[in-house]
């Protein structure tokens, strides 16, 4: 192991690459007058639904709507402002039943409809991939331009997971043809606060 | 079997390599379409290119701090020479607790490395989760593209096989009937796997941490139920900084597929609470490769596979033809690396179109390394005798203008007379090309004739 590490680390010192520096993180970068509106035909073009939601007030009503349509009895929300339906334990398998999980997003990004969500420790990580439906909470004002102005916001100091979600599980492994719902999500709404 | 003679088995079915040729070049629109979106595409092209140059001039350094401040994190960080040891680590730290049942979610570097047949030969269930790999795992067949595995099959053989493997209904062939049986048949080995590999296409060395795109979520699933993760990775992926995976990213789905972004981009820093994270750094010739000025630049590939779509000969042949764990233009530089001999004949199996130079995103210079390597193989001497000597007589021949004033009008003369077939074959042309019609007249003799008009 430790003879390994060492032959590859000597070896890649006796390269003769020339030496190039870092370009830096410097724009020009793409920026959009109106983000709301490119975030949601992004997230759309991704298969993704997005809904504008007036206030905090009307979250639960817009889950439990959601909820209703897709025929999930089981809720697992990490959003304080909706409540969960159905228990869920710390283990991350338990996750597998759960019809909708409600989740909060740090970030959209307009240029691909992405939302950046994390673990934050609240549940397992089974809830962004397991359970049938996904809803995603986003403020309209967390979405930035594009990709650099994201990094720029994130921080990777500790340990933790953290993904960026376009829209929902898909494949198109069969003859190119796009089949959504591979494993994961099956649907993914963005719950857009502030803008309605 | 070189390119060419493999190339025949897939060119025989005329349907199937119309249709592959066409459904990759569909890909290649919608890669267009995306790119048309972002306005900064060619700096973007130039930012990432600069970032691997760097990052690979620097190489040993960066590898050395992503272990550090991983290792804070709490992963543990292994270092591999070849496949074999590769192998030999990732099935110690599954016999070490005792695992039998691993989910695996996409990743070449352990296509390259034989990773599946190891484990199976020690008694370990690997199962692939990517749709596509899945169906070529059922098949007991290779991904003949790295990004779509499953291109070269039509949804009727994968019916087929769903029927016999799957039991969905005889006939069925609905794709989305088809990916919803694989997903419940996947969802128990999901919910039953004691540990989960993956690959990783970014490894960070500023933060420690990894960064694995998929669409389906498969490895999302893969390792957030087991209580081990396993991600194997070339010791080239690493990057710098994290701000720098913006221009990556950027560049990354829109080339491979179109997207904006992969559906689940997965920064993962350190294992979840609970459960381990083990991280397998493997060389098997990458440094070797580094130290090779003319194809240094080919270990930039973030392996989005915009160059295989776009390549005519990848579209008509197939990725199998390849033989090679990453097929197409950036394989048929990669591979002749590892093993000259095995893999002389992809090399030739490009039209110096350079279109694979203009389409990705880390701006390898692939035409201008492929042609690279057509001097090194014959520096070998492992073109082949008879290109040697058809190259030799055609150099002595170029190097005379007079000789070659007279060749050329034989020649003209000759292959009008001559059936095509025969003509083609002294020519050392294949039959599978044809030969444009001659001209009546040459250059030198249109313009001798021009002049005299001029003058008279």
């Amino acid at each position: 192991m430790a003879a390994a590490r060492e032959e590859i680390l000597a070896a890649l010192a006796k390269r003769t690459m020339a030496p190039a520096e870092h370009p830096g993180s410097e724009g020009p970068w793409q920026s959009f007058r109106d983000r709301v509106a490119i975030f949601r035909e992004r997230l759309e073009a991704a298969a993704g639904e997005c809904v504008p939601v007036a206030d905090e007030g009307r979250l639960a009503e817009a889950v439990a709507a959601i909820a209703r349509e897709r025929s999930a009895s089981r809720v697992l929300s990490l959003v304080a402002a909706v409540r969960s339906i159905g228990a869920a334990s710390r283990d991350p398998h338990d996750v597998d039943g759960v019809g909708l999980a409600v989740l909060e997003a740090q970030l959209g990004v307009a240029e691909n409809g992405a939302v950046w969500i994390t673990d934050g420790g609240l549940a397992p990580r089974s809830v962004f991939s397991l359970p049938e439906h996904l809803v995603v909470v986003l403020r309209a004002g967390a979405i930035v331009d594009q990709m650099h102005d994201a990094y720029a916001r994130l921080s990777f100091s500790e340990r933790g997971f953290g993904c960026f979600l376009s829209g929902p599980s898909k494949t198109a492994d069969i003859e190119q043809s796009l089949v959504i719902g591979a494993h994961g999500a099956r649907t993914l709404t963005v719950l857009l606060l502030g803008d309605a | 079997m070189t390119h060419a003679e493999n190339a025949r088995a897939f060119v025989a079915d005329d349907v199937r390599a119309h249709w592959h040729d066409e459904a990759l070049w569909f890909v290649r629109a919608k890669r267009d379409a995306a790119m048309r979106t972002v306005p900064e595409w060619e700096i973007l092209r130039t930012r990432a290119a600069e970032i691997k140059a760097h990052a690979l001039s620097r190489l040993g350094d960066y590898l050395v701090e992503f272990e550090a401040n991983a290792t804070k994190l709490g992963a543990v960080v292994h270092w591999a020479r070849d496949a074999d040891e590769h192998n030999r680590i990732v099935l110690s730290l599954l016999r070490e607790r005792g695992f039998r049942r691993v989910v695996k979610s996409k990743s070449m570097l352990t296509e390259e490395c034989g990773l599946n047949p190891y484990l199976e030969r020690h008694g370990i269930e690997v199962v692939d989760t990517d749709l596509g790999e899945r169906i070529v795992q059922l098949r007991r067949e290779p991904p003949s593209h790295i990004v779509l595995p499953a291109i070269h099959l039509r949804k009727e053989e994968i019916g087929v096989l769903f029927h016999a493997e799957l039991g969905t209904a005889a006939g069925e062939s609905d794709p989305k009937v088809l990916t919803e049986a694989a997903r419940r048949g996947l969802r128990g080995k999901f919910l039953e796997a004691e540990a989960g590999i993956t690959g990783v296409n970014f490894a960070i060395a500023e933060t420690g941490g990894i960064v694995v795109c998929t669409n389906e979520g498969n490895a999302d699933l893969g390792t957030s139920l087991p209580r081990l993760h396993v991600a194997c990775m070339g010791i080239e992926k690493v990057i710098p900084r994290a701000a720098d995976l913006a221009v990556f990213l950027r560049l990354l789905a829109r080339s491979a597929t179109g997207q904006h972004l992969t559906t689940y981009t997965s920064h993962f820093h350190g294992p979840r609470p609970g459960a381990e994270l083990h991280v397998v750094l493997v060389d098997d010739g990458r440094s070797a490769l580094a130290a090779r000025p003319a194809f240094s630049p080919s270990l930039s590939c973030i392996r989005c596979g915009a160059c295989l779509n776009t390549c005519p000969v990848f579209r008509r042949s197939g990725g199998h033809s390849y033989e090679t764990s990453v097929a197409g233009p950036i394989g048929s530089i990669l591979a002749p690396a590892r093993d000259p001999e095995r893999h002389r004949s992809l090399p030739l199996a490009c039209s110096l179109c350079g279109s694979c130079t203009d389409v990705c995103p880390v701006r390898i210079d692939l035409h201008h390394q492929l042609l690279s390597w057509r001097g090194v193989l014959a520096r070998k001497r492992l073109l082949g005798d008879g290109k040697r000597r058809a190259m030799q007589l055609a150099a002595f021949v170029l190097a005379r203008p007079r000789l070659y004033e007279r060749v050329a009008r034989f020649a003209r003369s000759a292959a009008r007379a001559l059936p095509s077939g025969l003509v083609g074959r002294l020519g050392g042309v294949s039959k599978d090309r044809r030969l444009p019609e001659p001209p009546g007249e040459s250059f030198r003799e249109q313009l001798a004739r021009r002049r005299a008009r001029g003058r008279g």
